[in-house]
């Protein structure tokens, strides 16, 4: 085990770490809601194409819908069930999408079978792509892209180093925190998958110092086989020290090229949970159902870490761990970077990795009141990208997404929120360049 | 401090034309809009009058001793010359920077600071190397007051400027708080208005 | 089922902020600026009291009346005015009569700040425009210094203070005195390092105490409300210089101490050169900016008609701000095109 005290990204932030309500609670399985809606997208790429009808019944982890195309893939039933209608839900995005209303039986001893399991020693690197995309599983650190796409390597590039991201920086989560400590066979089982499938000379186990049990317990476990090639890291704790960028940096020292992939370094970063998943589908050919997420914050009375099944709507949890009387906002992950939704009708999906509520207490009625940007330049000091976030804010306000793009590398931001949190003047930074970056989008496609 | 030397840095620093003397701001606020533009004309400001520098200098020496009535007259003409000529190399050199400062070009370089530039060499009595120095001071004073303007007023135009100082109201101001700023230069190296 | 039934709030993300406010920095730049404005009264008397209300009064009436007509909500809540208001007072000589000083306060808010859309968007220091506005229109006034620590500073004023409005004032001789660096320049006297420190030599109202001044930034550097590499690079490129000029010519240039002690160096670098609108951005950006200003003081002092430099050298050095900011960018994440 490697303390990487010193080695870090430039810049970053400190938000207060928020973990201690639910770092120490093992994960409980959350109750089966009388309703899931399950969306058909829950990952970048093409939608599932349903291959059940209305009325059908369904057993756990039978396939609902099938991936269209490489860049998609397959949707399982999180429950036994009925599927009462394939049609229109809310998401977070505030649009209606295509999905399945599955019901749960109540009685239902709700098993999974085993389905034909993909075997370690003998898959080739295309069988266990295929078997990842067949399981369902995207990016579950939140991005939710594809990791079949993520792990197919393009000709010619090779990757060197494999990186578990155990990072999770962002406050009040404590989803990966929990997996690493409960799942760790299946984590390593999953680097056994990775590593065969990307040929890596090198995997660090990424954890931020503020885990140390989590450190500690992943390296005492680490089997025998894996000892060579495998490392866990200690990072010191700083936001947004789990963006894949930022992590690669700190424990590679390679940047990745604007506009560019990781693969492009020669890196691969898989999220914790997304490989523990992997390790514990794989084998047995199922695909998945539920995942763990945090269900914190100061409004919610029972807070934790809970196993959910995928497709549970927010009103349900909420209803079941109970709130108090001044809730205000409610985030699905964490307040650094989870959007606010504006319906509790949408449903924990693959990407969830928490779901945080807020009272009035944590940010007043009204939002902090905005001044002009005073160019104190504490954004610049916290961009990991070395962005210009003041001088970017002025061009937004003034229309100039163009120049933001052009010059300013407007599209190199990945929303991480460092600027915004610490502007002295209120100015809702994030929200500008997510206007701005839509605009120009828009542009380049006409 | 050698004359040369206190001549250029008189000329750049405590007499600057533009904002000491207030010559040329007709392409002073034409053009220091963007700072590309500004730049260029300075430089383009800069030839114009080192060129306009020998020949003023070449007149007073050889002909006007012989005329002396025909000074101001002999140097608007050769001034305006030397613009066309300054217009046709631009425009063969480099026709983006001829079609951005379009009509400036005639109008910018025939300002009152190059015949500024003339009169007070002649009235100064400059020789040949003076005057030349005096020619590059000064039209570095200028591209400098330009350049100084130009990242100012880019600044000014993402500001939210009261609709009744937009435009030349603001710029004027501008302009004048430069212009207080270089007055620290006054009396720089002992040197007298 | 308890429904959660409430009207849920939407805010973008992100949804904690780290709990830096504007008002919260001026403010405590205003705190940080009264050990030198107490010390100043202490040492000028109720001249200094007067010339230091009549500042500040007429800069929040002047942004107070602005915003008004241009019908927008009062920034007066922001405290940005009130530093502008007690930085531009202890610029100012403490006998200067009131209209002048008023007169002065309305220009540097009116034009040094709201004429270009008010806070965050003034390209100089606005307490510097007023006073440079003030130097232009008023030289007598503006440089004609009292002396420090005279006996009836507490029970009586100089009638120049309270001169019938856009009368020209009239100063008895035996109140004024000279600054130190007037003194140096003109009559080559060096004033001693330890009276320049506390504070016991004649200035404008806040130039004295360099102690005070030092304290204040010190505090300010602290709660990272102030970017210090300002000032560092400012004293640093001053000493230097000075230093090596003072080590070739001995008799012709003063010490270091001196030049780092005297005038407006120690206000004019720790409170308006560190103005957060008016200079660059970035780390290296704030170090030329600084390197800048130590040279053109330095030259101006020197060299130049004027006997103060840091007012113009920290003008000028606001009007280069932009351009150094256009110039040292750093380099963007994953841009610098090293192979991996």
């Amino acid at each position: 085990m490697r303390l990487f005290s010193k080695k870090t990204f430039a810049h970053g932030v400190h938000p207060p770490e928020a973990k201690e309500a639910t770092a120490g609670l093992a994960i409980r399985r959350f109750p089966f809601p009388p309703s899931l809606t399950i969306p058909l997208s829950q990952h970048i790429g093409k939608p599932a194409v349903p291959v059940v009808r209305e009325g059908e019944e369904v057993i756990r982890g039978q396939l609902l819908a099938e991936p269209d195309g490489f860049m998609s893939v397959a949707m399982h039933a999180p429950a036994s069930g009925i599927v009462r209608r394939i049609g229109l839900m809310p998401s977070a995005s505030g649009k209606m999408v295509p999905g399945i209303y599955l019901e749960p039986f109540p009685g239902s001893s709700q098993e999974v079978p085993d389905g034909a399991g993909v075997d370690l020693e003998s898959a080739t690197a295309d069988e266990i792509i295929a078997g990842i995309q067949a399981a369902g599983i995207v990016g579950l650190g939140g991005a939710a892209f594809p990791t079949h796409v993520k792990l197919k390597i393009p000709e010619g590039k090779r990757c060197e180093t494999l990186i578990i991201n155990g990072v999770e920086c962002e406050p009040f989560l404590t989803t990966d925190h929990r997996v690493m400590l409960e799942q760790s066979d299946d984590i390593f089982m999953g680097i056994r998958y990775l590593m065969k499938l990307t040929q890596a000379a090198k995997c660090f186990i990424g954890i931020e110092a503020n885990k140390p049990d989590a450190a500690q317990h992943l390296q005492d476990k680490l089997p025998a086989d894996l000892q060579a090639e495998v490392e866990v890291a200690v990072l010191p704790v700083k936001y947004p020290q789990g963006a894949e960028k930022m992590l690669i940096t700190a424990l590679t020292g390679h940047e990745v090229p604007s506009g560019g992939l990781p693969i492009e370094v020669g890196a691969v970063v898989v999220n914790v949970a997304t490989t523990a998943e992997i390790g514990r589908l794989l084998p047995v050919g199922q695909g998945i159902q539920e995942r763990v997420i945090t269900v914190t914050g100061p409004a919610v009375k029972k807070k934790g870490n809970y196993r959910i099944l995928i497709g549970t709507p927010l009103r349900f949890i909420l209803d079941e761990v109970g709130v108090e009387d001044d809730i205000a906002r409610v985030f699905m992950g964490g307040p650094m970077m989870g959007p606010a939704v504006s319906s509790l009708d949408i449903p924990v999906v693959k990407g969830t990795s928490g779901v945080t509520a807020f009272t009035l207490r944590e940010g007043g009625d009204t939002p902090p009141k905005e001044y002009p940007c005073i160019r104190c330049a504490y954004c610049v000091d916290a961009c990991p990208i070395f962005l210009n976030p003041s001088q970017l804010g002025l061009l937004a306000k003034n229309g100039e997404f163009a120049t933001m793009a052009e010059e300013h590398h407007l599209m190199d931001c990945f929303e991480c929120g460092s600027c915004s949190f610490v502007c002295p003047s209120h100015i809702p930074l994030v929200q500008h360049f997510r206007v701005a970056k839509a605009a120009v989008r828009k542009a380049k496609a006409s | 401090m050698s004359n040369l030397a206190w001549i250029f840095v008189s000329a750049v620093l405590v007499n600057n034309f533009t904002l000491s003397y207030f010559l040329g701001l007709c392409p002073f606020f034409g053009v220091s809009s963007r700072l590309e533009t500004a730049f260029r004309l300075g430089l383009a400001n800069i030839f114009v009058m080192v060129i306009t520098s020998v020949c003023a200098w070449s007149l007073e020496t050889l002909v006007l001793p012989h005329a002396p009535y025909l000074r101001l007259i002999s140097f608007i003409v050769v001034i305006a010359s030397t613009v066309q000529f300054v217009e046709m190399v631009i425009k063969k050199l480099s026709p983006a920077l001829f079609k951005a400062l379009g009509i400036y070009l005639p109008l910018i370089t025939t300002n009152c600071g190059i015949l500024g530039l003339a009169l007070f060499q002649t009235s100064r009595g400059y020789g040949f190397f003076e005057g030349l120095v005096f020619a590059v001071g000064a039209g570095m004073g200028m591209t400098l007051a330009l350049v100084l303007m130009a990242g100012l007023r880019e600044e000014a135009e993402l500001s939210d400027v009261p609709k009744v100082a937009r435009g030349i109201a603001l710029n004027l101001i501008i302009a004048g708080m430069l212009a207080m700023a270089f007055q620290g230069f006054a009396g720089l190296f002992g040197s007298a208005a | 089922m308890v429904s959660v039934a409430k009207t849920l709030q939407l805010r973008t993300s992100p949804h904690v902020t780290s709990g830096a406010s504007v008002d919260l920095i001026m403010r405590h730049v205003v705190w940080a600026l009264v050990p030198t404005a107490l010390f100043g009264v202490y040492a000028f008397g109720l001249t200094a009291a007067v010339t230091l209300s009549a500042a500040l009064a007429s800069c929040l009436l002047a942004e107070w009346l602005l915003c008004k007509w241009s019908e927008q909500p009062s920034t007066l809540s922001d405290w940005s005015v009130a530093v502008t208001g007690l930085l531009y007072g202890l610029t100012l000589p403490p006998g200067l009569p009131v209209w002048m000083t008023m007169l002065g306060g309305f220009i540097a808010v009116g034009l040094g700040k709201h004429l270009f859309g008010g806070l965050g968007y003034n390209p100089f220091n606005p307490a510097l425009v007023g006073r440079a506005v003030m130097q232009a229109a008023f030289p007598v006034g503006m440089t004609t210094w009292h002396a420090a620590f005279g006996s009836g500073r507490f029970s009586s004023v100089p009638s120049s203070l309270f001169t019938f409005p856009f009368a020209a004032p009239e100063y008895t001789d035996a109140l004024t005195s000279a600054t130190p660096l007037a003194a140096w320049k003109f009559e080559h006297n060096l004033a001693a390092a330890s009276d320049l420190v506390m504070g016991f030599t004649t200035g404008s109202t806040g130039e004295t105490s360099a102690v005070l001044i030092l304290l204040g930034g010190a505090y300010l550097a602290a709660r990272k409300m102030m970017n210090w590499r300002i000032p560092l690079s400012i004293f640093v490129t001053v000493a230097v210089l000075t230093f090596a000029l003072h080590l070739a010519s001995p008799e012709a240039y003063p010490t270091a101490p001196f030049m780092l002690l005297s005038g407006g160096l120690m206000l004019g670098a720790v409170f308006m050169a560190t103005d957060m609108v008016a200079s660059p951005m970035t780390t290296l950006g704030v170090v030329i900016y600084g390197a800048l200003i130590g040279v053109l003081t330095v030259t101006i002092r020197l060299w130049g008609g004027m006997p103060e430099g840091v007012m113009y050298a920290i003008l000028l050095a606001n009007a280069v701000a932009p351009h150094i900011d256009r110039l040292v960018r750093p380099t963007v994440y994953g841009t610098s095109g090293r192979k991996a």
